[in-house]
């Protein structure tokens, strides 16, 4: 049986994140995270509300392409943060957007530093907001996208 | 040493008969000794002696524990025929010429209407205007009355069981048989309840006195009641009524501030006997009700005391710096328990043990061994508010409450939260995550919880503090729906999710409770509603508003078909929440292999 292509990008992802780049607002507090497939089966807003979690990456499903251009296989996988703001009392103490911007640094640096397969871009889309009833969900895409050449 | 637990089954064991009285099979069902169907034998054995108030009584207590069969309502039927009226008013005549308050006949009038026989014999309205004639005529509550002559009888000037039972009677007017103005009625027992507060003239006031007549003013054992009806009347009306207060004040000075010392355990400048008295400083019998109603009422009050008297029930029930609870119902000083038998009597004045003092003794070192946690969130008992009858235990039912000696198991109704059990030589800890009923399992020697399992939601009405789901402004709009098809009963499945992520894709493990049915009003796609001034129109395929707690993910059986929450929203009344609003989206069916 062939290997659902999110679990390489999974699987790199846990390793290679390093925690410490990852924090509240106080720039020291590590956030508590967690990368899974995406559509994650659950509503997000009961993990950030029931887990604590701070910051979720969900790799969703790839794309690809055939080209007969000198390149066999063009795949693009997306991998989305989400983030919620977070207070203790009335005090902020997580902003989403600045979440997602700390994501989206170590998602470069990860994929930088761990180049893989083929040829890879990784495209970044603007941030989104979702409204969930009484939660409001950030969101980033960072599209991955790899080449693998003809043998 | 003996451990709490073995005292429990020691008296269990010790009862003889629990089948022939209905106490017995009350707190039979509750010890796990008898089942609901043994009400049947004996609201047979009541119709078959003509005892026909005794009957009532039966069904009263089937309604209780939930149990219903054609041989109940065969007896009801014969109650309703055969129980003698008075000649000018619909008004059962318990005795000659006499009515005597609280009985549970009063459900007559329902009970005629459901089972649609002997409906103009039973008139709650006339009956009504019998009775409220003799409130009026004698400007007090009443203990009997004689309801065509419109006259009725106080003792030692009136007392405080006069003021409970007769208001008893107007709920049940009011509540069971419809008859609105009783409603006013009842507030007014309640404001001649008044009456009693401070009738010595302390300063500052901390009683409810006994009764009027010189000499009978001080602490009589069965003022616990007083929440059981006028709470209960509290929660009915949705407000709060005027000096409603002055019960946790009494409960404070009567039972909390001085601990075992407090003026309901002791005789003023006596004797200090850690169990209820009947009269301090004038009766000192102890009353295995009184201190059962004690009790009861202390865990009922709980979430009103200050924290210094919970710190001093806590310690009263756990032994700490004083007598432990359920010991002081054992000791010799209470006088209510033989140590070579494992029997109580009822009151310390009896001459001997009985079944009925053992039953129910076993009863409360049950509901003894139990206590709100240090541990927050702290989680409490959930009695519900009920009396019928002076002296009444039945508020601790089976539905709520059992003990299970055989298989260690005991059912409890809870508000979420940690409590505290105590059966065993230690004492363990359990975290009940929401409000209802459990079964609790412990192992052998009751020192560790093995699992506790959610059963379903509080089956009482009238509970102190009002379980999860109720508000006034709720009720208030649910009322608006009442005669819509949109006001439903649907299945809630509450989603949680394990602490465990799956090691493949990184989702948590899902697990749905058990169903719990609850009241929501659905708007379908295509309608529109408004709930205080907003409107509401579905996009999805409807639109649920509820005062149950739901969360996105969480599943809503309606019309037999599984729906999913999403996008829920808490609805505010001012500073507090009238309602959960969600979409719900209809599920795909599912397909069998």
């Amino acid at each position: 049986m062939s290997t659902d292509p999110r679990a390489s990008i999974k699987t790199l992802l846990d390793a290679s994140i390093t925690d410490a780049n990852l924090t509240r607002d106080d720039a020291a507090t590590e956030l508590k995270w967690i990368c899974m497939y995406g559509p994650c089966d659950v509503p997000l807003d009961r993990l950030f509300n029931e887990k604590g979690l701070d910051l979720i990456f969900t790799i969703e499903d790839s794309t690809s392409a055939i080209t007969t251009l000198g390149v066999s296989h063009i795949g693009s996988f997306p991998v989305k943060a989400w983030a919620v703001d977070k207070y203790s009392g009335d005090a902020k103490i997580i902003t989403a957007a600045l979440v997602l911007w700390k994501a989206t640094k170590e998602l470069r640096s990860v994929f930088l530093a761990n180049p893989w397969g083929s040829l890879r871009s990784l495209k970044e889309d603007s941030v989104e907001v979702h409204d969930l009833g009484s939660t409001r969900v950030w969101s980033k895409n960072h599209e991955i996208e790899y080449k693998t050449y003809s043998a | 040493m003996t451990e709490l637990y073995e005292y429990i089954d020691n008296s269990i064991a010790a009862v003889s008969d629990f089948t022939s009285y209905l106490e017995g099979i009350f707190q039979g069902i509750i010890l796990s000794q008898k089942s609901l169907s043994d009400f049947d034998t004996l609201i047979a054995a009541e119709a078959g002696a003509s005892d026909w108030k005794d009957v009532a009584k039966v069904k009263r207590f089937c309604e209780i524990c939930g149990w219903e069969s054609s041989t109940v309502n065969t007896h009801v039927k014969s109650f309703l025929l055969n129980m003698d009226m008075f000649d000018n008013y619909a008004v059962p005549e318990m005795t000659l010429n006499t009515f005597t308050i609280g009985h549970p006949a009063m459900h007559g009038y329902r009970w005629a209407k459901e089972l649609n026989y002997q409906t103009v014999k039973w008139d709650a309205d006339d009956a009504f205007t019998g009775i409220h004639a003799v409130l009026v005529n004698e400007a007090d509550t009443f203990y009997r009355a004689n309801i065509d002559a419109g006259t009725g009888s106080q003792d030692k000037g009136g007392r405080i069981y006069e003021k409970n039972q007769t208001g008893c009677t107007f709920f049940d007017l009011w509540e069971s048989a419809g008859v609105a103005s009783a409603k006013t009625d009842l507030l007014q027992c309640w404001t001649y309840l008044q009456t009693h507060w401070n009738e010595s003239g302390l300063n500052p006031p901390d009683r409810y006195d006994y009764a009027k007549d010189t000499g009978y003013d001080g602490w009589v054992w069965d003022t616990p009641e007083i929440l059981e009806v006028f709470g209960r009347m509290q929660v009915a009306l949705g407000y709060p009524v005027t000096n409603f207060k002055r019960i946790y004040t009494h409960a404070a000075a009567g039972y909390l501030d001085a601990k075992w010392a407090s003026r309901h355990w002791i005789i003023d400048g006596g004797t200090q006997y850690e169990v209820c008295v009947h009269h301090n400083d004038a009766n000192s019998e102890r009353r295995m009700q009184g201190t059962f109603q004690a009790h009861v009422f202390l865990h009922q009050i709980w979430n009103h005391m200050t924290d210094t008297q919970k710190d001093n029930y806590r310690d009263m029930l756990k032994g700490t710096t004083v007598t432990q609870a359920y010991q002081t119902l054992l000791s010799a000083t209470a006088g209510l328990y033989n140590t070579e038998t494992n029997a109580f009597k009822l009151d310390s004045t009896d001459g001997a043990t009985s079944d009925v003092g053992t039953a129910s003794g076993a009863t409360l070192l049950f509901l003894l061994g139990m206590c709100p946690s240090t541990t927050r969130p702290v989680g409490t008992l959930a009695i519900p508010l009920y009396t019928q009858m002076l002296g009444s235990m039945f508020m601790v039912g089976p539905k709520s409450f059992r003990w299970d000696g055989t298989n260690k198991k005991i059912r409890i109704a809870v508000f979420s939260g940690n409590l505290t059990f105590m059966y065993g030589s230690t004492n363990v800890d359990h975290y009940f995550p929401r409000d209802g009923v459990y079964e609790v399992y412990f192992s052998e020697d009751y020192n560790t919880v093995l699992n506790a399992a959610y059963i379903g939601p509080l089956p009482g009405k009238y509970y102190l503090d009002l379980p999860e789901g109720w508000n006034q402004t709720w009720n208030d709009v649910k009322r608006t729906f009442s005669n819509s098809k949109m006001l439903s009963t649907v299945v809630l499945r509450r989603l949680t999710l394990s602490t465990q992520t799956d090691a493949t894709t990184g989702w948590y493990d899902k697990e749905y409770l058990s169903d719990v049915e609850i009241e929501a009003i659905i708007t379908p796609k295509g309608a529109s509603t408004r709930i205080l001034g907003v409107g509401i129109y579905a996009s999805k395929s409807s639109i649920i508003s509820t005062a149950y707690t739901i969360n996105d993910g969480d599943q809503i059986i309606y019309n037999g078909s599984p729906h999913e929450v999403e996008n829920m929203e808490i609805i505010p009344k001012g500073d507090k929440t009238l309602c959960y609003r969600a979409d719900l989206k209809m599920l795909p069916l599912r397909v069998e292999a």
